[in-house]
């Protein structure tokens, strides 16, 4: 350089006028911002905020999840004033911190669009103040002429409510409440009173059994309170407690239930036979305690007699330790079942009735006389009352009750949603959603919950209680009923903190214990020339009143796998004996019934484990409220409807449901299976993800993957443990030691053994990390992003039949991560501990990382999947990004609770400890199978987990050292 | 250009035509109005161009989905026009490569043949 740059002033000095100019700038720069208004999107942020709350902190309030009647304790997970998860709440005595995938996807009604947000008056917006006008002049009226009053509720598992209810019905003449349940126990409260003397249903304690007897009870799926008795019967299975007891399961089903899964001895018996089995076991056991019962003993085939008679003699040995349940709908069958329990000593021990369960108590006879009352021809009733039920849809000859409906002076529902039933009342009062109102919940006596709103109501909406206190003539709110039935202060603040109290209640009155074995003695007549047909609940929805949640849709059914429809199960002898396959429509035509002729199209689907000569049908598809689903998924070219032609979910299965004999009938029904010649694609997840190779194409001599491993309690406890269970050779080394793990190293462990299948860790996964839900045709056509799946095995058994095993399957944050190594642009990283980590904004969209992926856990966004619903949208968690079209996505062992959990240790000044995080699908584990915590800490129940012999891990032999490891199922054989 | 050497064949350019005619006959093609089949040709290769273009508009509109994968088969589409591209390359390279070991250089390509030194570096 030559020349000599010109001095230049120091750009660091601030002169004085610099200073000014910059300061007025300023200043008037930050006027000017804050005069002017930010553009005002949605309003979501609620006015008043709740009190103790921090913005962007996420709080928890207790309450009783009300999805069913089993009463199961939540922690409502609140963010900026409103509901984004619900989960278990740990301390409750009854679901001990589980909870079902139906309890937690009903977070979703609270924005649901369709909810009513105020009364209507016959079909049209109304408010409170004219329902209440025009109700109580037309009580008057009936009060004055005297005409009748009925009440169709659900379970009502309040007090509250069923005080109010007792004294509303008190002030007519002639007033009823009759109560219907969808997937009733009406016979076994039946059976009560006739054996015991009070029509009550008994706790069932699975946790204090030894032996577990269930007879097409589906008590970890479907019954009365699965995750109660999920939590009860894992509880008592544990087999790593060194000579702690392992209760043994034997199943009788028709159908293969999660149950049936989980048994140890799975006996496929026709719905014919059921009655035989008890008949049977109760005779053995008559005749081992020395009891003459005048029972004949049933004839049952060679098979099924030899399996009875040897389990009558196992009862016997675990008298007071066993309990016996069953599904069956007759009460002469249940009054047996009654005199095994007795007569081995259960009741007081694994059956309570002096403090029974409330969580059913549908009456199906009396809901026979209500149909029959109100479909005679000149119904004396002046007011039908509906709460908690849709008896149009869900009764058989629903349409002769809606008809009915027209004819009476007044229908009154309760609904929140518009349905088949509220569609046809006078008035609609809708009740709140659970997560808005106060509400008091007695599932068990003794066992009190309270329900307390997390949000304040989005409509102008009111309780049965407040309704029916404002027909009274005493308009109340919640609020102020609440302290009526709970006078003690404190207690109420304790439910009201901890979620949950115990009071004193007097033991149910119980008379001497008796059984008349003969009304059992006539067998069932098998069905005759055709199939016997079984309706079922699913898992997933339950019943009609959750059909309208996407969430439970989309969720694989445990067993089948499949979404997004119902459809006729036939093992694959019964299908080849019709000669239909997979995916044919086929028609189910009940034979002969009071029902009348009555048909139902639905698609085949073949399922191994099923007896020969039954027809398994889900009930709760095809109701009105799947009508919404109609545009759902992503608009393209080749887009095809999640609904059917008729518009709906699947199918109703309702009319082939009949009343006979005091109850109404699921099973037994004698129906044909008629092939129509068309055929419908079914959506199922199961196979989509293969990782193992179907034995007809693997190479000759190649091996069987160990993927899910089984062994049994026996060979477990035997010196040496079970040498099938040792881990296979490791394929060689190839990438150099390059990861330390300086602080923690998080790793999962799952218990096989305590899985069910039962899929909340699913519902739990979608909720908390916004995975979108995709409808039937993407499934379909394998585009499902649910992170965590749960994937389903058969293992045929010698002699005939098949176990299932079940197994969640997520991203395995493998050490040497196959996925990480091919990604152009390390868009997938490895954590120093031990995560997997996807950055979705490095992401391109090459698909490497999951054609490498060998478990197939790796999810991409095909579209840009809609969240159209800013209503709907509030349910999102803010802690986890929504992605976009084109992007990578999977398990991220929920780093968000990782990081929450680690800001609030710092915020405490104390290091992580165990249990500080738990992952979504952990927490609502219902059985506990779920261990998530630091590899790096001796001491923590991971990491002891993974020193016992039952551990292994998927793969393993590939040497990618995945973080996720499984316990082998233990079965008691 | 005429064949020397082992093979021998007929002239190329028959009829005694100058340099000159030959330039007119060949340019005459691209000079004069292009004829009804050429615009029967160019409407098909223009249509086929324009359904191409709507579809990779479409597919960047609507998402990579509309290509037909899913989770496992993640690359069905895109795997087979990458190597059906590199197919066409590697033809390109590999048939010269088999001719050029047989001395047949010439009969492959007899306008653009070139010395051997020079098709080797080429296909090298």
């Amino acid at each position: 350089m030559t020349r000599q740059d010109p001095p230049r002033p120091d750009a660091r000095r601030l002169d004085r006028r610099a200073f000014l100019v910059a300061t007025g700038f300023s200043f008037a720069g930050a006027v000017g911002a804050g005069c002017s208004r930010a553009p005002e999107k949605r309003a979501v942020a609620p006015a008043i905020q709740p009190v103790e709350y921090t913005p962007g902190r996420s709080y928890r309030v207790a309450s009783t999840c009300a999805a069913c009647s089993a009463g199961c304790g939540l922690l409502v997970e609140c963010r900026d004033g409103r509901p984004v998860k619900l989960e278990g709440n740990p301390g409750h005595p009854l679901s001990r911190g589980g909870l079902c995938p139906v309890g937690q996807a009903s977070i979703l009604g609270l924005y649901d669009r369709q909810r009513l947000r105020g009364p209507r008056i016959a079909g049209a917006e109304s408010t409170w103040k004219a329902v209440d006008a025009a109700i109580g002049e037309r009580l008057a009226a009936i009060r004055a002429n005297g005409q009748g009053i009925r009440l169709l509720t659900g379970t009502v598992t309040s007090p509250t409510t069923a005080a109010w209810i007792r004294r509303f019905l008190a002030s007519f003449a002639d007033a009823r409440q009759v109560v219907f349940d969808p997937g009733s126990c009406s016979a076994i409260l039946a059976a009560h009173s006739r054996t015991h003397g009070a029509r009550v249903l008994p706790r069932y304690r699975f946790d204090k059994a030894e032996l577990v007897v269930g007879i097409d009870a589906d008590f970890l799926g479907t019954w009365i309170s699965p995750v109660e008795f999920t939590a009860g019967y894992t509880a008592g299975r544990d087999p790593d407690l060194p000579g702690a007891r392992f209760s043994r399961h034997v199943q009788f089903e028709s159908r293969l239930s999660v149950t049936g899964a989980k048994a140890d001895t799975r006996v496929i018996v026709a719905p014919s036979e059921r009655r035989g089995v008890v008949g049977r076991l109760a005779s053995r056991i008559a005749g081992l305690a020395g009891v003459d019962l005048s029972l004949k003993l049933p004839s049952l085939p060679q098979r099924l007699a030899a399996v009875v008679d040897e389990l009558a003699t196992q009862l016997w040995a675990h008298r007071g330790a066993s309990l016996v349940v069953s599904g069956e709908e007759e009460v002469g069958a249940q009054a047996l079942g009654n005199f095994v329990n007795h007569a081995l000593g259960n009741y007081g021990r694994t059956l309570d009735v002096a403090h029974p369960s409330r969580q059913r108590a549908g009456d199906d006879a009396a809901v026979h006389a209500l149909v029959e009352e109100l479909t005679a021809s000149a119904p004396g009733v002046g007011a039908l009352f509906v709460h908690g039920a849709n008896p149009v849809y869900a009764l058989p000859g629903g349409e002769r009750l809606a008809e009915a409906l027209a004819r009476l002076p007044l229908v009154v529902s309760f609904a929140p949603r518009i349905d088949e039933t509220s569609r046809r009342a006078h008035f609609v009062c809708p009740e709140p959603h659970d997560l808005e109102a106060w509400g008091d919940v007695e599932a068990v006596a003794g066992i009190v919950s309270f329900l307390q709103p997390a949000i304040p109501p989005f409509g102008d909406t009111r309780t049965l209680a407040e309704s029916l206190a404002a027909w009274m003539g005493e308009p109340r709110p919640m609020p102020e009923l609440l302290p009526a039935q709970w006078p003690d202060r404190a207690f109420r603040e304790r439910v009201l903190h901890d979620g949950y109290g115990e009071i004193e209640r007097a033991p149910q009155a119980i008379g001497e214990f008796t059984v008349d074995a003969r009304e059992a003695d006539a067998p069932e007549a098998p069905a005759a020339g055709g199939l016997a047909l079984v309706l079922y609940s699913t898992v997933g929805i339950r019943d009609e009143a959750h059909a309208g949640n996407p969430w439970l849709q989309e969720l694989p059914d445990p067993i089948t796998k499949m979404v997004w429809d119902n459809y006729a199960c036939l093992s694959p002898a019964a299908a080849e004996g019709i000669g239909v396959a997979q995916g044919d429509v086929v028609r189910v035509e009940a034979v002969a019934g009071a029902g009348g002729e009555t048909a139902v199209e639905l698609p085949v689907l073949v399922q191994p484990g099923q007896h020969d000569g039954v027809v398994a049908v889900a009930l709760g598809y095809g109701s009105e409220g799947t009508r919404r689903f109609a545009d759902l998924g992503p608009e393209w070219l080749d887009k095809r409807p999640t609904v059917n032609a008729a518009g709906r979910v699947g199918a109703s299965a309702t009319p082939l449901l009949e009343f006979r004999a005091e109850s109404l009938r699921r099973a037994g029904r004698a129906v044909r299976v008629v092939p129509t010649g068309e055929t419908r694609e079914l959506a199922g997840t199961q196979g989509h993800q293969s990782i193992a190779v179907p034995d007809g194409l693997a190479p000759a001599g190649a091996e069987r993957r160990p993927l899910v491993q089984q062994t049994t309690l026996a060979a477990l406890r035997a010196p040496g443990g079970d040498p099938a269970l040792a881990a296979p050779p490791a394929h060689g080394e190839l990438w150099p030691e390059d990861h330390e793990y300086p602080g923690h190293r998080w790793g999962m462990v799952i218990d096989l053994s305590r899985c069910t299948g039962c899929s909340a860790c699913v519902i739990a996964c979608q909720i908390e990390n916004n995975v979108p839900v995709v409808g039937k045709d993407e499934v379909r056509r394998n585009r499902e992003m649910h992170w965590l799946r749960v994937d389903r095995y058969y293992d045929e058994r010698p002699g005939g039949g098949v176990d299932v095993l079940h197994q969640p399957m997520m991203c395995h944050h493998c050490e040497r991560a196959p996925c990480e190594t091919v990604c152009p642009l390390l868009a997938t990283v490895h954590s120093e501990e031990g995560l997997n980590q996807q950055v979705y904004n490095r992401c391109v969209g090459t698909r490497y990382c999951a054609n490498n992926c060998p478990y197939k856990v790796r999810r991409f966004n095909w579209f840009e999947y809609p969240w159209p619903d800013p209503l709907a949208n509030l349910v999102l968690n803010p802690d986890v990004t929504v992605r976009s079209r084109g992007v990578m996505e999977k398990c991220s062992l929920c780093v968000q609770r990782i990081q929450e959990a680690r800001i609030d240790a710092q915020a405490r000044g104390a290091p992580l400890a165990e249990g500080d995080i738990q992952t979504a699908c952990q927490q609502s584990c219902p059985a506990g199978a779920i261990a998530f915590g630091d590899r790096n800490d001796a001491g923590s129940r991971v990491s002891r987990l993974i020193r016992g012999a039952r551990h292994y891990r998927v793969l393993e032999e590939l040497g990618v050292r995945p973080a996720v490891g499984y316990l082998a199922v233990v079965r008691n054989r | 250009m005429t064949a020397q050497g082992p093979i021998h064949r007929a002239p190329l350019i028959g009829g005694r035509k100058s340099v000159g005619q030959v330039t007119r006959d060949i340019c005459l093609l691209l000079e004069e109005r292009p004829r009804t089949r050429w615009w029967i040709a160019f409407a098909l290769a223009a249509t086929a161009l324009l359904g191409g273009a709507a579809a990779v508009l479409y597919q960047i509109s609507v998402g990579i989905g509309t290509w037909g994968l899913n989770n496992t088969v993640g690359w069905a589409f895109d795997i087979t026009n990458f190597v059906f591209w590199i197919g066409i390359g590697h033809a390109g390279t590999l048939i010269p490569d088999v001719a050029l070991p047989r001395g047949q250089a010439a009969s492959v390509s007899p306008d653009v043949a070139l010395p051997r030194g020079q098709a080797a570096s080429v296909s090298a």
